[in-house]
């Protein structure tokens, strides 16, 4: 917390006092510009000034060739110890008489005109020297020159005062905007810093009964009653939390349970659906050759009877006796086929329950027993009426389960005729088309009726998904399928349907090939 | 331009070296070049007269060494003043030069010259209070002049005060160009 407290003041006093030191170095910048500047010109124009005067004085006793003249004149400046050489020149530039305390040597050319500084090198803090030309003149003509080299000193010392002066004030500045920096910052960030700590101990330690207080009604203050209404409602959330999480948790078991034992029920119910179903297509089916078997029966019981009745009266003639037997010869064909017919039914049954009751895994023809599957389905297909299209080799032999095969194709065909297939659909076909692919059982099942919307084709394989649950759909089956297809044959399924457009569900199945084809 | 340099810097080396180098007529010469340039008339000048009372001999001397000068920018003429000559003859001088004789002490002759802008010369100082304007004099080997302030103003010539703080001035006025 110190540390955060810390940074933060820290960076209002860092800023104020950068801001500080740019308004500083740049006022300090212009102003000692301006000052030199300002003293340069000073220094320049008394200069001017200082020659303009001495050459007045020395104009007449020039003219007059009074050298005496010119020296007492001259003399004045002997008092300013920053004058370093003055001369005065002929017209034709010859030294006429120089005051030079420095003995130094004359300048070997006075020009041009006028003042100006004049330095050695070009270090913009080191002036040299100020160097003035004057021309004297009476009335136009040209009498001579005066040239006055003067020292700098009085500037570069200048320079040196200012720098001192601004250099203390700048430091005195610093520390002053320093102070009042942290006094300030203390003052405006103190509320934000309690409410930083109250802030840490409450996410710390859950205490949502704390609470901060400001005196001011300003933003600060909006800012606490804020957070202080934010604690007081997350501690009634908090404090009502648990209870209500225990509530819901239980409420949600009970759901839950309620669920699955509906489910188990459904389960149960679609079971006996399918089994109802076995039941009245085996009665179904076997009842049309029992009942050509028993009419088979009664003919050949009334002809028999006939013939046994002119066999007694001994009235019994060839041509009846030939007639008779060619119709009991007939009757007993049907009667057989009848019979053979209503025994294939039975055994076809009972291998389908078979199947689906012992659930090992056997070698079978695929093909053979799909064709037996349809046929169970054969009055209900025959009642609509579908073509059933079965494409695929005729011998191929697999290990699988078969009972799963025929729940699986059982319950695709139920479906088309429970919902795929209207009074709408004029040429209503199935087909149903396998071969084998890179070790893999490709199984496809197509029909050509009104198919399923986008949003059906995508919860089609959940449980409980059915659009006729009031004729007595339980939406189990699909979902029955999808796991008998993922779980016991360990393969996929994918449903491909449009509205109108019929479905195509394509199988993909891991098989073992038998080698005993 | 160029011939005025070259004489003023020779005759200053020659004039600073020794006055005994250099004639009193030359100094004098000189002088009366320059006091053109210190002394304003009130009138516009075309060219300087310059008059020289009773010493033809300096006159010429002023000719010859005058030619082909000009004073102040002026061409001067130099004329050479008789004694006797009428006042009417001096009154177009701008400079009467009294060489040897004292200038006339009549006060009606000395006031037609000072309404008359004339500038008196006296080779005398002690003339400068008898009606003169400048008077020579030596001091310590070196020609110098005195000057009567008042004698300049009331005959209107202006005088400049770079000229009145090197001369020796009497009857100061207090005002100066």
């Amino acid at each position: 917390m110190r540390a955060n407290n810390h940074s933060i003041t820290s960076q209002m006093v860092i800023l104020l006092i950068i801001t500080s030191l740019f308004i500083i170095i740049f006022g300090t910048l212009f102003q000692v510009w301006y000052s030199i500047n300002h003293e340069k010109r000073t220094y320049l124009h008394e200069s001017q000034l200082e020659a303009a005067l001495i050459a007045d004085l020395i104009t007449a006793p020039l003219a007059f060739f009074d050298l005496q003249g010119i020296n007492a004149n001259m003399h004045r400046l002997h008092h300013n110890n920053n004058v370093l050489m003055s001369v005065v020149y002929s017209p034709d530039h010859t030294s006429l008489m120089s005051f030079n305390p420095g003995n130094q040597p004359l300048p070997s050319t006075i020009f041009p005109l006028g003042t100006r500084f004049e330095s050695p090198n070009s270090n913009p803090w080191m002036l040299g020297s100020l160097k003035t030309t004057l021309e004297i003149k009476q009335n136009d003509q040209l009498l001579g020159y005066l040239y006055i080299e003067k020292k700098t000193d009085r500037i570069t010392s200048f320079i040196m005062e200012l720098l001192t002066a601004v250099t203390i004030f700048s430091i005195g500045l610093i520390l002053f905007v320093y102070v009042v920096s942290r006094i300030l910052s203390k003052k405006i960030l103190q509320p934000i810093l309690t409410l930083t700590e109250t802030a840490k101990e409450v996410a710390e330690n859950n205490n949502y009964s704390l609470r901060v207080t400001h005196n001011n009604q300003d933003e600060i203050a909006y800012l606490y009653n804020a957070f202080n209404h934010l604690l007081s409602e997350t501690e009634s959330l908090t404090s009502h939390l648990e209870s209500r999480v225990a509530s819901r948790t239980q409420e949600l078991n009970d759901s839950l349970e309620i669920l699955k034992k509906a489910q188990v029920q459904l389960v149960q119910s679609e079971k006996m659906a399918a089994l109802g179903n076995l039941v009245s297509g085996v009665a179904h089916e076997v009842n049309t050759p029992l009942g050509n078997a028993i009419t088979g029966g009664s003919i050949i019981v009334r002809e028999t009877k006939e013939l046994l009745k002119q066999i007694e009266e001994g009235t019994l003639k060839k041509s009846f006796m030939e007639n008779k037997l060619h119709i009991l010869n007939e009757t007993a064909d049907l009667l057989l086929k009848s019979i053979n017919q209503a025994a294939n039914l039975i055994r076809s049954f009972k291998r389908i329950s078979v199947d689906q009751s012992i659930e090992e895994k056997r070698d079978f023809n695929l093909y053979g027993y799909l064709e037996e599957i349809i046929l169970t389905f054969h009055n209900k297909l025959k009642k609509i009426p579908v073509t059933v299209l079965l494409e695929g080799d005729h011998d191929l032999i697999i290990k699988s389960y078969p009972g799963v095969y025929a729940q699986i194709i059982s319950n695709f065909i139920q479906n088309s005729l429970l919902h795929g297939f209207n009074d709408t659909i004029s040429d209503a076909t199935i087909t149903i088309h396998f071969e084998i692919q890179k070790g893999n059982l490709i199984l496809t099942y197509s029909d050509n009726g009104i198919g399923m919307d986008e949003h059906m084709s995508k919860i089609a394989f959940e449980p409980f998904t059915t659009t006729k649950r009031n004729a007595g759909g339980t939406g189990l089956g699909l979902n029955i399928v999808y796991n008998l297809i993922t779980q016991k044959l360990n393969g996929t399924v994918e449903l491909d349907s449009e509205l109108s457009n019929g479905i195509k569900l394509s199988l993909t199945l891991p098989v073992e090939l038998s080698t005993s084809k | 331009m160029n011939a005025t340099k070259v004489f003023t810097a020779t005759f200053f080396l020659l004039y600073t070296a020794s006055l005994l180098a250099v004639s009193e007529e030359s100094i004098k010469t000189a002088y009366l070049e320059r006091f053109t340039m210190f002394i304003q008339w009130p009138k516009p000048i075309e060219s300087y007269n310059i008059c020289i009372y009773n010493d033809d001999a300096f006159a010429s001397i002023l000719r010859k060494s005058y030619t082909s000068r000009l004073f102040n920018n002026h061409p001067l003429n130099v004329i050479p003043i008789d004694i006797g000559t009428s006042e009417n003859e001096t009154l177009r001088c701008h400079i009467l030069y009294f060489r040897n004789s004292k200038p006339n002490q009549h006060e009606s002759y000395l006031n037609a010259l000072r309404k008359n802008n004339v500038l008196v010369i006296s080779d005398d100082a002690a003339d400068t209070k008898k009606g003169a304007m400048i008077g020579f004099y030596l001091q310590n080997n070196l020609l110098r002049f005195v000057i009567n302030q008042r004698n300049l103003e009331d005959a209107h010539l202006n005088v400049s005060y770079k000229l009145l703080n090197f001369a020796t001035v009497i009857e100061p006025t207090g005002g100066s160009k």
